[in-house]
């Protein structure tokens, strides 16, 4: 692991595409969630 | 729009995959086991490709930033495109440095990198400029002369008097250790294939993508295990995990009475186009990604000025081979494991997309 931060810390643009990778995996699980909300509700 | 066949989408996934992993003992952190990893790789591989390939099924025809626009709007959608295409330069930059320097390494050892790299990017970007049906048929012409030259090394390498068998042994006596390359080898290179989204508009007969998918990528899993197997039969695990170019020594070891010998330059031939076809293949999908973020059509202006700053920007991202790898190794890997893990999300929102459509229809 902490190699890991070390290599992102020296490469900031890996650093940028790991945390926006992360940021959107995040954002569609929450759209995942709205629609599964709608399919379980039959919104 | 130009289109390419599903036979060319098979030779360009088969170069895509061959490509950098002949240079690569994968998996060989399971010692002699890695011929096992990449087959437990393989199977989970192939649910992946199922996901990527599923994609187009609900939209056939249609570029990936219209899927992701239709599906998630264009305020969400818009973010992704730009994050893909950095990942897609991410993936360039480390495949054409990588590619460049062991060129250098093994065959231009007085020309300074900068040189090889400008050479190298110039041929992607002509062929690329040419329009994806050039890139296709030109590996049409290459991916017999690949296929030909790994199945002859492992021929000559059988009866070169240094393939021990016994180096394989014994078989499955440290499953932790594989299980812990697995996800390596899942990323590399099966994850990597996540570039082929924004390429399957171009397949002429939407229908056959699945099925030339599962084939190409069959044949260079079986290529892939055939090199395997030789790199850990003639050099042993220990020294296989310790080369930098393992295949390159297997070659190096071919000695039939003294007439084949020095096969090296076929390595370097397999070298140079499979890192040519990883690369542009990523270009391309850089390209197209950034004309979609901007709205544009036509991708020869990314790739002629993105090509000529490329050699610039990988020599900025990377003081040498050793740092690239250490990147690579260390980072890049869970870096594809994010963006392979995407699509499928992108698979399970639009399943629950169209499920709501139908039924909303059905109502009406």
């Amino acid at each position: 692991m902490n190699t890991y931060i070390q290599v992102l810390k020296e490469d900031y643009f890996l650093a940028f595409i790991t945390f926006g990778g992360l940021v959107y995996i995040i954002v569609l699980i929450i759209v995942l969630f709205y629609y599964l909300f709608k399919v379980f509700f039959k919104l | 729009m130009t289109r390419i066949s599903h036979t060319q989408l098979f030779a360009l996934i088969v170069a895509f995959e061959v490509g950098s992993t002949t240079l690569f003992a994968l998996g060989i952190g399971a010692k002699q086991n890695a011929w096992i990893v990449i087959i437990v790789a393989y199977i989970i591989g192939l649910g992946l490709l199922w996901v990527f390939t599923q994609i187009p099924k609900y939209y056939p025809h249609r570029t990936f930033s219209e899927i992701l626009n239709e599906t998630l709007g264009k305020p969400l959608a818009k973010p992704l495109i730009l994050l893909f295409s950095l990942y897609f330069l991410h993936q360039t930059t480390h495949n054409f440095y990588e590619f460049g320097a062991l060129i250098k390494m093994t065959a231009l050892a007085n020309t300074p990198l900068i040189v090889i790299l400008y050479f190298f990017i110039f041929a992607i970007i002509y062929i690329l400029s040419l329009g994806i049906e050039v890139l296709g048929r030109t590996v049409e012409i290459f991916l017999p002369y690949i296929i030909f030259f790994m199945v002859v090394i492992a021929i000559l390498n059988m009866f070169s008097g240094e393939f021990e068998l016994q180096n394989l042994r014994p078989v499955l006596n440290d499953i932790p250790s594989i299980m812990g390359e697995v996800p390596r080898v899942i990323a590399f290179p099966y994850g990597e294939t996540v570039v082929f989204l924004t390429l399957w508009h171009f397949i002429r007969q939407q229908s056959a993508i699945r099925k030339s998918t599962y084939w190409a990528v069959g044949l260079s899993t079986f290529l892939l295990i055939l090199s395997l197997i030789q790199i850990i039969a003639v050099l042993g695990a220990e020294l296989a995990s310790r080369t930098e170019i393992p295949l390159l020594e297997t070659l190096l070891s071919i000695n039939i009475a003294e007439i084949i010998t020095n096969l090296d330059s076929i390595g370097v031939f397999l070298m140079f186009i499979g890192g040519f076809y990883k690369t542009a293949v990523h270009f391309l999908g850089f390209s197209l990604a950034m004309v979609w973020f901007f709205e544009r059509h036509n991708p020869n202006w990314v790739i002629r000025i993105g090509g000529i700053l490329l050699p610039l920007f990988s020599m900025y991202r990377f003081s040498s081979l050793d740092d690239q790898r250490w990147k690579g190794f260390e980072t890049g890997v869970y870096v594809i494991l994010i963006y392979s893990f995407i699509p499928i999300l992108l698979m399970l929102i639009l399943h629950l997309k169209n499920k709501t459509m139908k039924r909303k229809e059905s109502h009406q």
